[in-house]
């Protein structure tokens, strides 16, 4: 029911989604490549958001290893302050990298679906993990993110669809919008 | 007594948008849902702006755009929703409620400092 082009799209969407929630240009390249399998390992958190219509289902799992290059990572995000409690900080700053990048998918697919909903961000343990592959799907993909050559998340995709999807995507060359207001 | 009032379930966006306005001279107060910010605008009516989420728990931002309209009677405050959303029907909802702008996260506080203090009547 998913078609190769909305499969392909899909996974464009999810690289141009974790760019944009990971990336700084020119100061911290990110290397996104397919793997096999969501196995992130014990000591991660995983960030589980959803985005439904009433024709699919997309679940994103992104899995942060609470590791000192990771947190180093969402420092230099600007994501991790120095806070009272730093295993809320940590929470919080890894839920909202997950916000930035569902943000993304679910801002291209209402370009093709209307009436898309998204999720606010769930934090679980990567014990979890193996349930992720467990969900009922039409098409899932995973993949492994190298930052700055220090850190690594995993990233799981999957979609399920209860009509036939298909839609051709590629990201807009210039989509400098972000950031702006845009007054009423 | 703020004159801003920021309003995200994320800490971490509550910190980078209340940190930015506060190092450029602005007072500014926090609530962590729609639930909480309006409870906090009950109770401080100074609030001249609202920077505001969309996808929270307990209760969403236009949710609460419209009930500062209707339940508080609050036509002064301007409202300014800060989400990654970016869908037109979310956007007719909040004009109808009476919002003033729209930002697509993430949060470039040089570009809006001078509209932000504008309506917040700096």
């Amino acid at each position: 029911m998913i078609g190769l082009q909305a499969r392909r799209s899909l996974d464009r969407m999810l690289e141009h989604g974790l760019r944009n929630a990971l990336e700084d240009p020119g100061t911290r390249a990110v290397d996104i490549a397919p793997c096999d399998g969501f196995n992130p390992g014990r000591g991660a958190r995983l960030v589980l958001l959803m985005i439904a219509s009433h024709g699919f289902r997309v679940v994103i799992a992104i899995a942060f290893p609470d590791t000192p290059p990771t947190h180093a990572l969402l420092a230099a995000l600007g994501r991790l302050p120095d806070a009272e409690d730093p295993a809320a900080a940590f929470h919080d700053a890894i839920a909202e990298t997950g916000n930035m990048c569902c943000g993304t998918l679910n801002r291209e697919l209402g370009r093709f679906h209307t009436h898309t909903g998204m999720s606010t961000p769930y934090v679980i343990d990567s014990g979890s993990a193996p349930h992720v592959a467990g969900l009922r799907h039409g098409y899932s993909r995973n993949l492994r993110i190298g930052i700055g050559g220090g850190t690594w998340l995993h990233a799981s995709l999957t979609v399920d669809a209860h009509e036939p999807m298909d839609f051709d995507w590629a990201p807009e060359p210039s989509p400098e919008t972000a950031g702006e207001l845009e007054l009423f | 007594m703020a004159q801003i009032l920021v309003v995200d379930d994320s800490s971490t966006v509550r910190h980078e948008v209340g940190g930015f306005l506060q190092q450029n001279g602005l007072t500014v107060a926090y609530a962590v849902d729609g639930r909480d910010g309006l409870a906090k605008l009950r109770a401080d009516p100074s609030v001249r702006l609202v920077v505001c989420d969309v996808n929270m728990p307990n209760m969403d931002g236009l949710t609460m755009a419209e009930k500062v309209r209707g339940e508080l009677r609050n036509a002064a405050v301007a409202i300014v929703m800060l989400t990654t959303e970016n869908s037109p029907a979310m956007k007719e909802r909040g004009k109808a409620a009476g919002i003033k702008g729209w930002i697509v996260k993430p949060f470039n506080g040089a570009a809006v400092l001078g509209s932000f203090k504008k309506l917040a009547g700096v």
